[in-house]
């Protein structure tokens, strides 16, 4: 069910290209929309946590590999819309911008890091290097990820950074819920019955 | 710490080969080209008529010559000029001027024209324009961010209106400045650039032939996102410095600030000079995508009217004066 969730975006992106309503510009339009929806399940993914822990629904935390996997599938839409579309596989250009345009190479690091991820989200791989092992490398490469994949972003901005805000905006608050939560639960036992008797 | 079992993730959540190669499908189909002959005439039954449109719409513009001073380049669809529009006063989204353009109230509308000039007024914009036979001209216009268009514009030289005020000899630079009206261009409720938008010309660059103050579009008045009802025209400049929606042009002795120039002095100059070779700090100007096609091109020096405009610039520094 949610991984036909997660693929309606992207029917609806085809949708809209084949019948024009891209708009004139629709090869900006296919990068704007599948970087979008790779930054805001990035945003979700980490959400999924604090969720999990205010509605006390465990399951909600299988959520967080398939709508990961899905950040990173819309990313490599994003970056394979930029290397076949809009530089058509000109390696040269490519190699440039990645070398002269931070967006670019932000663009590229953030990628690197979710495709880490991606390659390392098997149950097998799972099971080889141990959960807690698994759990560490995730958790320190989603945080970075995150960082340079806003940075990516606002270096495309001319002027206008409100729709930037608008995911900063979210991204600082569950980054805040995760820390306090994070805090909650790392307090001393007594305090945790406390709050159990409420 | 909530520590999970290994058990709790099943592998078949995996993101499956169907979904992959679906994906792959999606990339081929928006190469444009391909989807619009395969599915034109799909689209053309279910898309309704108010979103096909692309008839040129408003008042035909009377008595409209043709101008040598065109490109034979084919123009681009009347819908992309006005849908696809950078015209932060109307929204900074492409699509916002077009949506936001009813605010716009275009008439009455006067201009004020000022500065070293004999003979300065604020006349209505009928009055302005009522000695100047229109033509049209087709111009190349490339923007700042990388897309291109080709552009009917009508309209007259800008050299012939400031003639009729009779600069003084002390005018060396035009300023020219936007409506500020946050409630006609709600864009302005918000600070994104210090508004009104004001823009400048050097005296020569002002009275050289290819600058043009634009009236109308494919031979009618000029639409509201285009900067209804008198915008600039300077076709060899990155398009921010082609201001809309005119109600000041002042000649001045000095050099007149310029929006984006304030906004961001490193990234944006005075001149602003479309050149392949001075790179946007952020982003490369040396190639750039028209509007409709599917490949880059190579960026012009002065956007192909060197041959017109670069003796204004001979013995400048433009990797300085960019």
């Amino acid at each position: 069910m949610v991984q036909i969730a997660l693929t309606l975006p992207v029917v609806a992106i085809i949708v809209a290209a084949v019948l024009g309503w891209l708009g004139a510009n629709p090869i900006e339009a296919v990068i704007h929309e599948t970087g979008q929806w790779a930054l805001w399940l990035l945003v979700v993914t980490i959400a999924l946590t604090p969720l999990a822990w205010i509605t006390r629904w465990k399951g909600v935390l299988a959520l967080r590999r398939v709508v990961g996997l899905a950040a990173f599938w819309y990313a490599l839409l994003h970056l394979s819309a930029y290397v076949g579309l809009d530089q058509f596989f000109d390696l040269d250009a490519i190699a440039t911008d990645i070398v002269k345009r931070p967006y670019i190479t932000g663009g590229m690091l953030a990628f690197s890091l979710l495709l880490v991820m991606a390659l390392t989200s098997s149950a097998r791989f799972r099971r080889w290097t141990g959960i807690r092992n698994w759990k560490r490398l995730h958790q320190r490469l989603i945080h970075p990820a995150l960082v340079i994949a806003m940075v990516h972003y606002g270096l495309r901005i001319k002027a206008d950074f409100t729709d930037w805000r608008v995911v900063a905006t979210t991204l600082g608050s569950v980054w805040l819920l995760r820390l306090g939560i994070h805090y909650f639960q790392n307090r001393p036992t007594r305090d945790r019955a406390d709050h159990g008797s409420h | 710490m909530l520590i999970r079992k290994p058990s709790d993730i099943d592998p078949s959540e995996i993101t499956d080969e169907q979904d992959y190669l679906n994906r792959r499908a999606f990339i081929r189909s928006t190469a444009r080209t391909a989807a619009t002959v395969a599915l034109g005439a799909a689209a053309s039954t279910l898309v309704p008529d108010t979103v096909q449109a692309g008839e040129p719409t408003g008042r035909v513009l009377p008595d409209v010559r043709k101008s040598p001073l065109s490109t034979d380049e084919e123009p681009n669809d009347f819908d992309d000029i006005t849908g696809y529009a950078n015209f932060y006063e109307l929204g900074s989204r492409k699509k916002d001027p077009a949506r936001n353009a009813h605010h716009l109230i275009t008439d009455p509308w006067s201009v004020a024209i000022e500065g070293e000039v004999a003979k300065p007024g604020v006349l209505a914009v009928e009055d302005l324009l009522k000695p100047h036979p229109l033509e049209e001209r087709i111009y190349r216009m490339r923007c700042v961010e990388a897309w291109s268009m080709v552009i009917p514009w009508v309209g007259f030289p800008l050299a012939d209106l400031l003639k009729r005020f009779e600069p003084t000899a002390d005018a060396r630079f035009v300023a020219f400045e936007t409506l500020h009206d946050p409630k006609m261009l709600p864009g302005q409720s918000r600070p994104v650039l210090k508004w009104p938008y004001v823009e400048g010309l050097r005296m020569d660059e002002a009275m050289h032939p290819l600058t043009l103050m634009a009236v109308g579009l494919y031979g009618r008045v000029l639409p509201k996102p285009n900067g209804a009802p008198l915008r600039l025209v300077v076709p060899w400049k990155y398009g921010f410095k082609s201001i809309k929606s005119i109600v000041r042009i002042r000649l001045t002795r000095t050099q007149p600030p310029t929006s984006w120039s304030r906004s961001s002095p490193g990234e944006y100059g005075f001149y602003a000079n479309v050149n392949p070779e001075v790179d946007h700090p952020r982003w490369s100007q040396s190639s750039e995508r028209r509007i409709g096609t599917f490949f880059k091109r190579k960026t012009e020096m002065f956007n192909g009217y060197g041959d017109q405009v670069a003796a204004l610039y001979a013995g400048m520094n433009l990797k300085r004066h960019f």
